[in-house]
């Protein structure tokens, strides 16, 4: 169908959530209210590592108004993990703790002053045990365990190894080895995690709490608090955010729950702002050490990669964390012969997860010497970018097929409307413009859970009901469910209603963090709906004396191809089923052709994604070099999303990922420590932008109509947010003459970068590289 | 005090917050608790037509004080302009900002309906959102300006 | 984040907020706007036994335009003392810095100027949650005798990270204390007393009172500088003031002063002496910068988010420009 045909597809409609969070309406988490409800408050360790020699609560469950008091003592003591293979953590500590902040008791009781009463008399006896707070010491020899079963420290590895990268390095006539640090950033979204859990007496227990997939928290809570998945019943409900920081299972929801087991009421916890920044999840610092080899005009021949990414005290999705950055360039930029050896490395800091802007340090790194390698051919960032873009149709390294690509339109695109390569040739005085490049797939192997399922109902005035079990953080997935369901229906967008993300009534689905829930849960959506709408059909072909092959639903109406005033409304058809016996239940799924046998570590090849977005950023900057300062000037993001279902939806994506990857990422946005301890928990001294921050942004929505997404829709959520910051730290780069490796760019280190200005095209800092580590060569 | 346009009388502790009992004593769930340390702007409130951040204001510092909260600035069943023009522009994603942001807008729009974009970004500078990247929230006010008039002190 | 419990007094005279405070001292601070006391308390960085609003009382909000001065009741909103007639004609500097304040459009409608004046000094290791200090030694503010930026340092270094202070310095503000014996006068300079633990030159009787700005005499230039990651809601790492009145191209009279360093302003004497009574010169700049750096050099510790080395640079930037603006160059 082309796209002027389309009623709502394609267009820049207003989001159907909106009006509810204009007006206040909107539930979230730390809003809901339910009889005899409980207060719930956590007891934290204030220590980075020590062994829990012992924890007296006989004081707080004597406290009037005290319903339940959980410790380590109260579970089985069994570790979990995203991952069989990752199983390193108990939700409630039991032996020891690994970070400040870490699990070790929590209290459920009338109101807020009467928990916190009760938390101040529980007593814990700690042993404290030396700590370490970065990758380095981490892995040295007289580094502290921190996980028994874990020797070294080493979390997890990841090893990649394609074509023959040692071969094909002695071709190469030029080769650079460099290595690039992040800093940990952080999700900051303005919504602090809270959890509602509420028991019944059928051995059942609901959860309202913000995810990024309800089923897979169901299913982790299931099994940690041993109850049949049927009698947990993760809710809808309303999602400040998330960027990947909240989606595998936290000692959050099973405390709550426990809580709420025990007292047989319903328990709510809502985590301080200081909590959500320690307690769930961050971002990786990263020590990334890159070797690139290239021909003479520029094209890459070989990398070598080495990762350190510092995981703090448990494992997270580990290994999923440690392999996207990699995997997001090796989709970004071509090259046959790679490898990579990713550690994931435990320290004694709050656990790091997944990020929009996957591993800076990576990404940036790849870019940055990208510019200096063309730097040094003589050629300039754009020519390069172009020289090793991924094309459509190419295979990537680790054996995924590319379905659809629109790199090369996207590099064209910013580099015309920045006006790149005259600004590069007249440079102003402290002004610099830079780019990057990113990839992002959408939906990975998710085993059972790949996939997504919907059915619809309709009303007998014709109105109809998705069910969907895809999950909205505030990116706009109900809307996008809602349109595309309006198109096949033909039905108004009001006349949509959305049942979604509970895990009682909705079918499973991906979930959000794998940039899966537009291709898969907007194609299982879009192919219940035309499964519906076939039914319709065949119905209405009776009644319109045709085939159902020459009938149209639009309008609310059904009709002969060509005669839209002859039809008959859709009512009419849906009752007429209902009469016939035959009533219109629509159902559909989606699963994403992927390999299901590959896997992060141990079969690391495979289709990884049936496909992948694919964009450039340009930013400009002026600098200050007596200050360090940065200030923005302006970005342009191309993005090619395969095609846009709400243009006005996906330039929001853009634009709040340019804040958070760009100006606030690579600008200021680090976590800093004192003896893992964090000093910037809140958002006044983490610098996330403020409105008065903001450059002047332009969009440019590139489509290649990919051919397995719905309408060719692919994602538009996370790829913006990396390569905003790979374009701001080249920009900053050009406009003082300087390659960038430590990241942010706050201003004391473009400052001491401007001082210690080195001749010749290095890196501004040199650092210890990250090195090939032994390890047991397989994760059990 | 009046919230809202009704008169309220809630018996409150010296160390009540004007957003505890917002929330909790009447049930006002649109104020946004963000950071509690007067920060993020979440729980913005308009207290005698001017915001405040209610998480550090005591509720007995808003006694005889005029407040209004998100749920208070529609009129008869229609939005208000700039709850309009939030939602045609794209200027909400999550939501969690969203009723401090557009309290702290109608404020500027109420003392300055014509504001330049320095002003709209200097009034809304309290008020953090990690979604939009601001720009289309910028539009929004934009579009609003010069279109109301300023409003009754409420 | 609940609050801890304690008293609450809505005095409607100075006189009988006096009186409260007499009886109670320090244990009952004064609530003007509340946005740095009251975060202050959910941090429980203080356990007050009561507070006393200044909610009621009309005489300590308001200013006054006398025929040479300015005088500026303590409890008078940031966003009056902006908008104010005579504050924006003779002191422009005053606006510039209250505008940088905060959450630019909220933090001035509760704030106050003389909250602001009596901002509590900030360190990174100090203003954290009770949770986060529980696992820390204490330090010269929390009961113990130390502090955790400067080993072995003999009081608290916090930084007056007040965005007005270095401006009413600059401006040779005076300050009316209000206290159990009656009134008294002092130059805003010396109210500071550079010990982070107990940062005013106040007893515990006493209220800040009002704030009184002498008109400068003849025109004056001048420059509000501050540095700080962020546009908005950050306080400065390093600020600086200077104001000048320049008469048929001779510096009739020069303050320059350098804030946002230690627990109390600087002001750069040896940088007015050097101006004043001299033509306004480009290298009277740079000259005030390395005297600034040398002053930061004594009074900065690693106590802030911005590293130590880097805002002692920086404090030779800040002064050298507000010279250089202040002087016209």
């Amino acid at each position: 169908m082309l796209e002027q045909e389309y009623s709502y597809i394609g267009k820049s409609l207003p989001r159907v959530d909106a009006r509810s969070k204009v007006t206040g309406e909107a539930v979230f988490t730390a809003d809901i209210s339910l009889p005899r409800m409980l207060v719930g408050k956590i007891l934290r360790s204030p220590l980075p590592h020590a062994r829990i020699l012992n924890v007296d609560v006989s004081r707080a469950k004597k406290v009037r108004g005290v319903h339940a008091v959980v410790t380590g003592a109260d579970t089985a003591g069994e570790k979990w993990g995203v991952f069989r293979y990752t199983r390193d953590q108990q939700l409630l500590c039991v032996d020891k703790v690994r970070y400040v902040g870490d699990e070790v008791a929590a209290v459920a009781a009338v109101d807020e002053e009467t928990a916190l009463e009760a938390l101040n008399l529980i007593q814990v006896e700690y042993e404290e045990l030396p700590a370490v707070f970065d990758c380095h010491s981490a892995i040295a020899p007289d580094a502290p365990l921190i996980h028994d079963d874990w020797p070294r420290n080493i979390n997890v590895n990841v090893k990649i190894d394609v074509g023959d990268v040692d071969a094909a390095f002695k071709d190469c006539s030029l080769i650079r080895e460099d290595t690039f640090v992040a800093e940990e950033d952080s999700y900051f979204m303005t919504e602090p995690y809270a959890v509602v859990a509420n028991s019944h007496s059928d051995g059942s227990i609901e959860v309202w709490m913000p995810n990024a997939s309800p089923h897979t928290k169901a299913k982790a809570l299931s099994n940690a608090l041993k109850l049949p998945l049927s009698k947990v019943n993760v809710r809808k409900i309303t999602i400040g955010g998330a960027f990947g920081g909240r989606s595998d299972v936290f000692p959050a929801e099973f405390i709550t729950c426990l809580l709420s087991l025990k007292s047989e009421r319903p328990v709510k916890v809502v985590y301080s702002r200081e909590e959500n920044s320690i307690a769930t999840r961050m971002g990786h610092a990263m020590i990334t050490t890159i070797k690139t080899g290239v021909d003479r005009e520029g094209r890459v021949l070989a990398r070598d990669i080495v990762s350190y990414l510092d995981g703090g005290a448990y494992s997270s999705t580990g290994p999923i964390a440690t392999s996207v950055p990699f995997l997001c360039h090796e989709q970004t930029y071509r090259m046959e012969n790679v490898r990579f050896h990713g550690y994931r490395i435990y320290t004694n800091k709050p656990v790091r997860g997944m990020i929009r802007i996957h591993g800076r340090s990576f990404a940036c790194g790849i870019d940055t010497q990208l510019d200096m390698i063309a730097d040094e051919l003589g050629i300039d960032p754009v020519t390069i970018r172009l020289r090793n873009a991924r094309q459509p149709g190419d295979t990537t390294p680790t054996g995924s097929h590319v379905a659809s690509c629109g790199l090369v339109e996207c590099i064209e695109k910013t580099a015309e409307k920045s006006d790149y390569l005259s600004k590069l040739k007249n440079p102003k005085p402290n002004h610099g413009i830079g780019m990057g490049c990113n990839s992002v797939q959408t939906g990975f192997p998710l085993g059972i859970r790949g996939g997504s399922q919907a059915f619809i109902k309709f009303h007998e005035d014709g109105g109809a009901t998705v069910i969907s079990g895809v999950v909205d953080n505030g990116q706009g997935n109900d809307n996008m469910l809602a349109q595309i369901a309006a198109e096949e229906l033909g039905l108004p967008l009001e006349e949509i209603r959305l049942i979604s993300a509970d895990t009682e009534v909705t079918p499973t689905d991906a979930g959000s963090y794998s940039m899966i829930s537009t291709f898969g849960g907007g194609n299982a959506v879009k192919t219940a709906a035309c499964d519906a709408k076939n039914q319709l059909f065949k119905v209405a072909a009776g009644m319109l004396k045709a085939e159902p092959t020459d009938l149209i639903l639009r309008n609310r109406t059904v009709y002969v191809k060509g005669s839209p005033d002859k039809g008959v409304p859709i009512e009419k058809v849906v009752r007429k089923a209902l009469i016939m016996g035959r009533p219109i239940m629509g159902r559909g799924s989606f699963s994403p052709e992927v390999d299901q046998k590959r896997e992060w570590i141990t079969n690391p090849k495979g289709q990884l994604s049936q496909t992948f977005s694919f964009g450039a950023t340009v930013t400009e900057v002026e600098v200050d070099p007596e200050t360090g300062h940065v200030k923005a000037l302006e970005v342009t993001a191309a993005q090619d999303c395969g095609f846009a279902i709400n243009p006005m939806v996906v330039e929001g994506q853009f634009e709040g990922g340019i804040a958070m990857g760009g100006q606030g990422g690579m600008l200021g946005e680090e976590h800093r420590w004192h003896k893992g301890h964090l000093l910037n928990p809140t958002m006044l001294e983490y610098k996330m932008p403020s409105i008065k921050d903001m450059p002047k942004i332009n969009s440019i929505i590139v489509e290649t109509i990919d051919p397995g997404g719905p309408y060719g829709a692919k994602e538009a959520g996370m790829s913006v947010a990396m390569s905003a910051a790979q374009a701001y730290c080249n920009a900053i780069g050009n406009a003082l003459g300087i390659y960038f490796n430590h990241y942010p760019l706050t201003s004391e280190r473009i400052l001491d970068a401007i001082e210690n200005k080195k001749p010749g095209i290095r890196t501004a800092w040199e650092f210890e590289p990250a090195k090939i580590l032994e390890t047991d060569s397989e994760q059990s | 005090m009046t919230v809202n346009g009704d008169p309220v009388d809630v018996a409150a502790p010296p160390s009540a917050t004007l957003l505890e009992v917002l929330r909790d004593e009447l049930g006002l769930y649109g104020v946004k608790e963000g950071c509690s340390e007067g920060v993020c702007g979440a729980c913005t409130v308009l207290m005698d037509g001017q915001p405040v951040r209610s998480c550090i204001t005591l509720a007995l510092e808003a006694e005889g004080a005029t407040i209004t909260t998100i749920e208070g600035i529609a009129r008869d069943g229609a939005l208000h302009p700039v709850q309009e023009a939030f939602i045609a522009n794209g200027a909400v994603q999550c939501g969690f900002c969203t009723p401090g942001m557009i309290l702290s807008a109608k404020s500027l729009l109420d003392r300055n309906n014509n504001p330049t974009d320095d002003e709209i970004k200097t009034a809304l500078a309290g008020n953090f959102c990690r979604c939009t990247g601001y720009t289309k929230i910028l539009k929004a006010v934009r579009e609003v300006s010069g279109q109301t008039k300023p409003s009754q002190t409420d | 984040m609940l609050l801890p419990s304690f008293e609450y007094y809505a005095p409607t005279s100075l006189a009988e907020a006096l009186r409260i405070k007499n009886q109670l001292g320090t244990s009952a601070p004064i609530l003007a706007g509340g946005t740095d006391l009251i975060v202050n308390l959910k941090h429980r960085l203080a356990s007050p036994v009561a507070v006393i609003s200044l909610k009621n009382i009309k005489e300590m909000t308001g200013i006054e335009a006398k025929p040479d001065s300015v005088v500026i009741k303590a409890g008078t909103s940031l966003a009056q003392t902006a908008e104010d007639e005579a504050v924006r004609k003779h002191f422009p500097i005053l606006v510039k810095a209250i505008e940088s304040i905060g959450a630019t459009g909220i933090q001035r409608f509760r704030g106050t100027i003389g909250g602001n004046l009596c901002l509590s000094p900030r360190c990174i290791l100090y203003n954290q949650s009770l949770f986060w200090r529980s696992g820390k030694d204490k330090c010269h503010r929390t009961g113990g005798k130390d502090c955790l930026a400067l080993e072995k340092s003999e009081s608290c270094n916090a930084v007056c990270s007040s965005d007005t202070v270095p401006v009413l310095v600059a401006l040779s503000a005076q300050l009316t204390i209000a206290g159990s014996g009656g009134k008294r006068s002092i130059p805003v300079s010396e109210f500071f007393t550079a010990k982070g633990e107990s940062p005013f030159n106040l007893t515990p009787d006493e209220i800040v009172a009002e704030i009184r700005l002498p008109i400068p005499w003849g025109p004056t230039s001048w420059s509000y500088q501050r540095l700080s990651f962020r546009s908005a809601v950050d306080f400065p790492y390093i600020n600086a003031a200077a104001t000048a009145i320049i008469e048929k191209g001779k510096v009739e009279s020069f303050r320059a002063v350098l804030s946002a360093a230690g627990p109390a302003p600087i002001i750069l004497k040896e940088v007015e002496s050097a101006i004043k009574g001299q033509k306004p010169e480009p290298e009277m700049a740079k000259k005030a910068g390395e005297i600034a750096l040398k002053a930061a050099e004594g009074a900065i510790v690693d106590n802030a988010l911005a590293p130590k080395d880097y805002r002692i640079k920086m404090a030779a930037v800040v002064a050298q420009r507000a010279v250089k603006e202040a002087l016209g160059l």
